[in-house]
């Protein structure tokens, strides 16, 4: 019998697919990205069964999702699907964390994390095109930076522009939202995945892995978090659901936005509008520098050193904008 | 990272585990904070938006949807949040929640080994 036949005589078991992991696998912070990616199962799921119930034209939008939250169960739904999207774009910054303080991102890792920044930017696409999606107050404004800053791209600005004020926006939202976006996730997102598993778990910093434990037992600790988070999510959904504003109306700034994007927020208090866009490209170019700046062998090597602390202080640097943003009243930027 | 290894860890590596530790608690602690101003009524700013916004209706939008909708959304948010789903819902929710804490932390049953 050669080696071909005995390849197709081979019965596969679960037994197969649950392959040693190292043991350190176990902790919440080799399992945050699994608990993230449960997060995105989550938001399909829920936006999936929203989007029955939602009409994407400018004048029934908001009165849809008016009419959606008029239920429990859509009131639930709704809150839910927005407030894990949140999460989720936290927990992939707490994913990221992971990665830079274990210097995840060297050697062969590097492809992958380029994956992860283009995942990150994609999650951020995701929170922006829900958020304009429903056509209230808040939405509108959210539409109302965006024209602005794509008007200010130097050749390609005007076009994108001219086209977005042309189209229905909220069918165009719409299906970037539930088509574009999602088609475009899973594009980097499998990649990134198949890289994952050839690339094998990332070591803990100075230590040698000893101990392996079942790849079901990782996964055992993926859905306990899994449960804990968007249990408690879930609950506080039902508890704070999340707010539908009025409007939209011309001419008042009277929201503010999601969490993350309150650091623009801040930008565009000291600097204006015209260099909004200016600060998330610096940071996604620097997020696409790391693994060139800390690339030497060793957990400890200064240059590792040099971009963790700068990573921690922008960091806190963003806490304290996000801080300062939530406790303030909004401002007119606009117009 | 086990306290077993822990002993066995350089003061370097200690100290980045405590920073590592520190930061995602920090981290944490700070997504939940917004709750915090909630409870302690910290949306003040919100209900001067709210009137700036009502002033501005009133002069530019004699129609005043927009603050009729704004009644709706909470007085409909309100209403929809009692009763017996909404109830069930939270409970599913906990239930959940605790489930999660059960999986992580309740001690396996070890199999054991049978010699034939």
């Amino acid at each position: 019998m050669d080696n071909n036949e005995d390849a197709t005589e081979k019965k596969w078991s679960m037994k197969d697919f649950n392959y040693p992991v190292p043991e350190h696998a176990k902790q919440f912070g080799y399992a945050v990205g699994g608990v993230t990616f449960v997060g995105f199962i989550l938001l399909i799921i829920t936006g999936i069964v929203m989007t029955f119930f939602f009409t994407a034209t400018v004048d029934k939008a908001r009165d849809s999702v008016l009419a959606l939250s008029s239920s429990p169960w859509g009131l639930w739904l709704r809150s839910f699907h927005r407030w894990l999207a949140e999460t989720v774009i936290f927990l992939i910054i707490l994913h990221m964390t992971r990665i830079i303080f274990t210097g995840s991102y060297r050697g062969s890792r590097k492809t992958n994390w380029f994956f992860g920044v283009a995942l990150l930017v994609i999650a951020l696409a995701f929170l922006f095109t829900g958020t304009v999606v429903k056509w209230d107050q808040e939405g509108y404004e959210a539409y109302l930076h965006a024209v602005e800053q794509v008007d200010l791209l130097p050749v390609i600005g005007a076009p994108i522009a001219a086209f977005l004020k042309a189209t229905s926006i909220v069918m165009t939202m719409f299906v970037t939202h539930t088509l574009v976006l999602p088609l475009l996730f899973l594009l980097f997102l499998i990649p990134h995945l198949v890289l994952m598993k050839l690339n094998g778990l990332s070591p803990l910093p100075g230590k040698k892995v000893k101990k392996e434990i079942k790849l079901s037992k990782h996964i055992g600790k993926i859905f306990g978090w899994s449960f804990v988070i968007y249990g408690l999510l879930s609950f506080l959904a039902m508890q704070y659901p999340a707010e539908l504003f009025p409007g939209p109306y011309t001419g008042i700034e009277m929201t503010k936005p999601p969490w993350i994007l309150l650091i623009l927020y801040q930008f565009e208090d000291w600097f204006g509008i015209k260099y909004l866009s200016v600060f998330p490209l610096l940071m996604i170019i620097g997020l696409i520098l790391i693994p060139y700046i800390d690339s030497k062998k060793g957990d400890y090597s200064i240059t590792r050193k040099i971009v963790v602390w700068t990573y921690i202080i922008i960091m806190a640097l963003f806490i304290t904008f996000i801080i300062h943003v939530a406790i303030s009243t909004p401002v007119q930027h606009l117009g | 990272m086990d306290k077993s290894n822990y002993k066995q860890c350089s003061n370097l590596q200690r100290r980045f585990y405590t920073l590592k530790n520190t930061f995602f608690a920090l981290i944490i602690c700070l997504f939940f904070s917004p709750l915090v101003i909630m409870a302690q009524g910290g949306d003040e700013p919100k209900e001067k938006v709210e009137k700036v916004t009502e002033k501005m209706l009133e002069k530019d939008q004699p129609q005043s949807d927009s603050l009729r909708q704004k009644q709706d959304f909470a007085e409909i948010s309100k209403a929809v949040g009692k009763g017996t789903v909404p109830t069930v819902i939270k409970a599913l929710s906990l239930a959940a929640f605790i489930a999660g804490f059960a999986i992580l932390y309740l001690p396996k049953k070890k199999k054991e080994v049978s010699n034939g």
